[in-house]
C-alpha cells in the first residue's frame, strides 16, 4: 500500500499556494510524492505561469539531482525529497477553456425557454454578470465560477482523468489524500473550493472508498489588501473592501454545507486569517500582469498541506492557532508539521541558508573554470571522488545553472515573502532578509530584488540570517567541506549537494 | 584533522625531527661511531686558540653536550612548537569562507617559514656561537656550514609540518601541498 498525495490550488490564491508548497517541498518538508494541480479560469494569469515556471525548474532540478547512476543524493537528506507529477500540458485546468465565453453564453441563455430565463435572471444581474467575459477569471464572484466549473468537470479531460484515476487507484489499497486550497474571498477559488470538494466526495462515496480518501484543504480569509481600481475597472474586478463581507456571506455558507447539511466532506479543514490585513500597493485585475508577490499567510497555508500529508493517521478535533504576540510574527507562531519539535524552523532554516551558500560562493565558483579550485580539498573529496574530472565541467555547467537557479528562485520567494509581508502594523522575528535582499518602490510599485553579489561584510553575518536558531557562518560551512570524509552513496554532483546540505543545518534553537 | 589531532600530530612530528639529532649528539650510534667525536669535528674548531688552553677536550665536550646542545634542542622544540601553534591557530582564524581564498594566505605562510629559521639559527648561534662559556670554540666557518644545515633541517619539518596540521581548508597556503596530500 502507498500513499497518492494530490494538491489543488483553486484560483489565484490557490496557484500561489501550490508555488509556496513547491518551496516547502524543495525544503524537505513535502511528502514523498504528490500531483500537483491548478484550477484558475484565468489561465494566463502571471501567478498561474510563475508557478508553472517554479514546478517546471523543481521537476528539471530534481531529475537532474536524483538519478541513481548520475548524479544523486539519498532522501534522507531533505532537499527535493519530494517527487512532484502534474498532467502534462494541463497543469492547469481551465473551466472554460479556449472562448472568451460569457456565462450568457455558457449558459445557451437565448436557448432556455422563457422560465429558466426568469431563473437565471433572479440568480444573476443580466446586464452586468450575464455579459461578463470570463477569460480573466470569475472576479471575486463565486456564484458565476460555481455554475461554470460543476458544469465542465469531466472524465475525459486529461486532468480530471488524473485525479479520478488517483481516486481509484484507492480501489487497490491505496491511501489517497487530496488537499485543496483557495481563498474564501476571490472569484474561482472561491467557487471551486467546495464545488470540487463535493464533486471528489460523492466521486469516492459513489465508488464506495470513502475510507480510504481523505480530503483536507485550507481556505484563505482575507489577508492583503490592495489599491481601489481605475475608474473604468470599478464594477468588473474584486474589490478588497468587498472581502470581508464576501467571506463573511462564504463562511456562513460553509457552516451550513459542512457543519449541517452535509458531513464529512473535509476530513481537515484548515482556516487561515490574517488582521489587520496586509496592503499590497499594485493592483491588476487579471492576465500575464497579476503576479501578486508571496506572503506570510500562504505558508501557513502550505504548512497544512505539508501537515495534511505527512500525516499517517488523520486526527479530529478543532485547532486553533493565533499568534503569541500581537504585531509580530515569531517562530513559535509558525506551526509544526509533525512532532518533531521546531522541524519547520530548522528545515526552512537550512534550506536559505545552503541557498544563500551556493549562490554566493559555490556555484560562482563552479561555474567559473575548475582548474582554479580543483587542487582544494573540498573539491578533491566531493568531486574527484564522485568521479567528476576538471573535462566533466562542461557536461555538468547546466546542472550547476539549475541548482543555481533555484537557489535564486527560493531565496527571492523568501525575500518576497518576508519584506512584502512586513509593514507598520506587522514586524518578523523570522528572517532576516534584508541580508541578502532589498525592497525597492519606483514609479509607484514595490519590488523585492536579490542583491547581485553580497558584500563581504553581509556574508560575515551569515549565521544571523534566521532569527532564533544556533547557526554557524560561512567558513564553518567551508572548513566542514574540507573535513569531510564524503562516505555517503552519492554520486556525481549529488555527493557535493548533500554534504553543503548537511553542512548548512542549524546547530540548535534559541526559545 | 581536527584542532585536536593537528595539535597531537605537531608534538608527534617535532619528536620525529628532534629524537635523531638528540639521539646523534649524546650516544654513540652503530653507524656514526664516537659521538663526541662527531661533536668535535662539527662543534670544535681545531685550531681554536680557546681550545689550546683546555686540559681535557673530552670533558668540555660533554659539559657543551649538556649545556649548549641538549639546551638548544629543548628551546628549539619549544619554539617550533610554539610557532607551529601560533600557524595552526593564525590559519584557523583566517575564517576562509571561499574557494581559492587560502591561496592568498601563501605569503603569511612563507613568513612563519622565514621566522622559524630566523628564530632557530639565533638559538644556535647564541649557544653554540655566542655563549660566553664556550665562545670562540666554533670557527665561522663551522657554524655557516652548520647554519645551512640548520635551515635546511628545520625548513624540512616546517613544511612537512605544515602539511598535516593545516586545516584542510587552509591546505592552499601551503605550497605543492594540493600535490602531495
Amino acid at each position: 500500500m502507498s500513499n497518492v498525495n494530490l494538491f489543488l490550488g483553486i484560483g489565484g490564491t490557490g496557484s500561489k499556494a501550490v508555488e509556496n508548497f513547491i518551496h516547502v517541498c524543495f525544503s524537505g518538508l513535502g511528502p514523498s510524492n504528490v500531483w500537483l494541480g491548478m484550477v484558475d479560469q484565468d489561465s494566463a494569469n502571471g501567478n498561474v505561469a510563475k508557478t508553472k515556471a517554479t514546478l517546471d525548474h523543481y521537476i528539471e532540478l530534481r531529475n537532474e539531482l536524483k538519478t541513481k547512476g548520475k548524479n544523486f543524493f539519498s532522501d534522507e537528506v531533505g532537499l527535493l525529497k519530494t517527487k512532484i507529477t502534474y498532467t502534462q500540458n494541463n497543469y492547469c485546468w481551465c473551466p472554460l477553456e479556449g472562448t472568451n465565453p460569457s456565462l450568457h453564453e455558457l449558459f445557451s441563455y437565448d436557448l432556455m425557454n422563457e422560465k429558466l430565463q426568469d431563473i437565471a435572471d433572479v440568480l444573476y444581474d443580466p446586464n452586468e454578470e450575464f455579459q461578463l467575459p470570463l477569460d480573466e477569471g470569475f472576479r471575486a464572484r463565486p456564484s458565476i465560477g460555481a455554475a461554470a466549473m460543476l458544469s465542465r468537470i469531466q472524465q475525459n479531460n486529461p486532468f480530471w482523468k488524473d485525479v479520478f484515476e488517483a481516486i481509484e487507484s484507492a480501489k487497490s489499497g491505496n491511501s489517497v489524500k487530496i488537499f485543496l486550497s483557495s481563498s474564501i474571498f476571490g472569484g474561482t477559488g472561491a467557487a471551486g473550493f467546495p464545488s470540487i470538494a463535493r464533486v471528489i466526495r460523492r466521486m469516492a462515496e459513489q465508488e464506495g472508498l470513502s475510507q480510504n480518501i481523505q480530503i483536507g484543504g485550507c481556505l484563505m480569509l482575507p489577508y492583503f489588501s490592495f489599491p481601489k481600481p481605475p475608474e473604468e475597472e470599478e464594477g468588473l474586478v474584486g474589490y478588497s473592501d468587498s472581502f470581508i463581507e464576501q467571506s463573511k456571506g462564504a463562511l456562513d455558507y460553509y457552516h451550513r454545507i459542512f457543519g449541517v447539511e452535509e458531513k464529512h466532506i473535509f476530513n481537515q479543514l484548515y482556516v487561515m486569517g490574517w488582521d489587520p490585513l496586509i496592503p499590497l500597493d499594485q493592483f491588476e485585475k487579471g492576465g500575464n500582469k497579476q503576479i501578486n508577490p508571496p506572503l506570510l499567510p500562504e505558508l501557513y497555508s502550505a504548512l497544512a498541506a505539508a501537515k495534511f500529508f505527512n500525516e499517517d493517521k488523520t486526527g479530529s478535533g478543532i485547532y486553533h492557532i493565533a499568534s503569541d504576540q500581537s504585531g509580530t510574527i515569531n517562530w513559535s507562531d509558525i506551526p509544526e508539521i509533525n512532532d518533531n519539535e521546531n522541524f519547520v524552523r530548522k528545515q526552512i532554516a537550512q534550506t536559505i541558508r545552503f541557498s544563500l551558500a551556493s549562490k554566493e560562493i559555490y556555484m560562482p565558483a563552479l561555474l567559473d573554470n575548475w582548474s582554479n579550485i580543483k587542487s582544494e580539498a573540498w573539491f578533491k573529496k566531493l568531486f574527484n571522488k564522485a568521479g567528476l574530472q576538471i573535462k566533466d565541467q562542461d557536461d555538468n555547467k547546466e546542472s550547476i545553472a539549475l541548482i543555481n537557479g533555484y537557489c535564486e528562485t527560493y531565496l527571492k520567494w523568501i525575500a518576497d515573502m518576508i519584506l512584502f509581508s512586513e509593514f507598520e502594523g506587522l514586524s518578523q522575528n523570522l528572517i532576516q532578509a534584508e541580508l541578502f535582499a532589498n525592497k525597492k518602490n519606483e514609479t509607484g510599485n514595490t519590488s523585492v530584488f536579490l542583491d547581485e553579489r553580497l558584500p563581504d561584510h553581509k556574508l560575515k553575518l551569515f549565521s544571523k540570517i534566521i532569527h532564533g536558531v544556533k547557526a554557524t557562518d560561512l567558513s564553518n560551512i567551508f572548513y566542514d567541506l574540507n573535513d569531510t570524509k564524503g562516505n555517503s552513496n552519492a554520486t556525481g554532483l549529488g555527493l557535493f549537494i548533500e554534504e553543503l546540505y548537511k553542512s548548512s543545518d542549524v546547530k540548535g534553537v534559541i526559545q | 584533522m581536527n584542532i585536536i589531532s593537528r595539535l597531537i600530530s605537531t608534538i608527534i612530528i617535532i619528536f620525529i625531527f628532534i629524537i635523531p639529532i638528540f639521539l646523534i649528539t649524546n650516544f654513540d650510534l652503530p653507524f656514526l661511531g664516537d659521538h663526541r667525536i662527531l661533536i668535535s669535528n662539527l662543534f670544535f674548531d681545531t685550531e681554536s686558540q680557546y681550545l689550546q688552553y683546555i686540559d681535557d677536550v673530552g670533558l668540555e665536550i660533554d659539559d657543551f653536550k649538556s649545556e649548549a646542545i641538549r639546551i638548544a634542542i629543548y628551546i628549539i622544540a619549544g619554539l617550533w612548537l610554539l610557532l607551529s601553534y601560533v600557524w595552526i591557530f593564525y590559519s584557523d582564524t583566517r575564517k576562509v569562507f571561499r574557494p581559492g581564498e587560502a591561496k592568498k594566505y601563501k605569503s603569511f605562510w612563507v613568513i612563519f617559514l622565514v621566522l622559524i629559521n630566523v628564530i632557530t639559527l639565533v638559538v644556535c648561534w647564541y649557544f653554540f656561537f655566542q655563549q660566553s662559556r664556550f665562545n670562540g670554540y666554533m670557527s665561522q666557518a663551522q657554524f655557516f656550514q652548520l647554519g645551512i644545515f640548520i635551515v635546511l633541517y628545520s625548513s624540512l619539518y616546517y613544511y612537512l609540518s605544515s602539511l598535516f596540521i593545516t586545516s584542510s581548508a587552509m591546505r592552499t597556503a601551503v605550497p605543492f601541498a594540493e600535490k602531495l596530500r
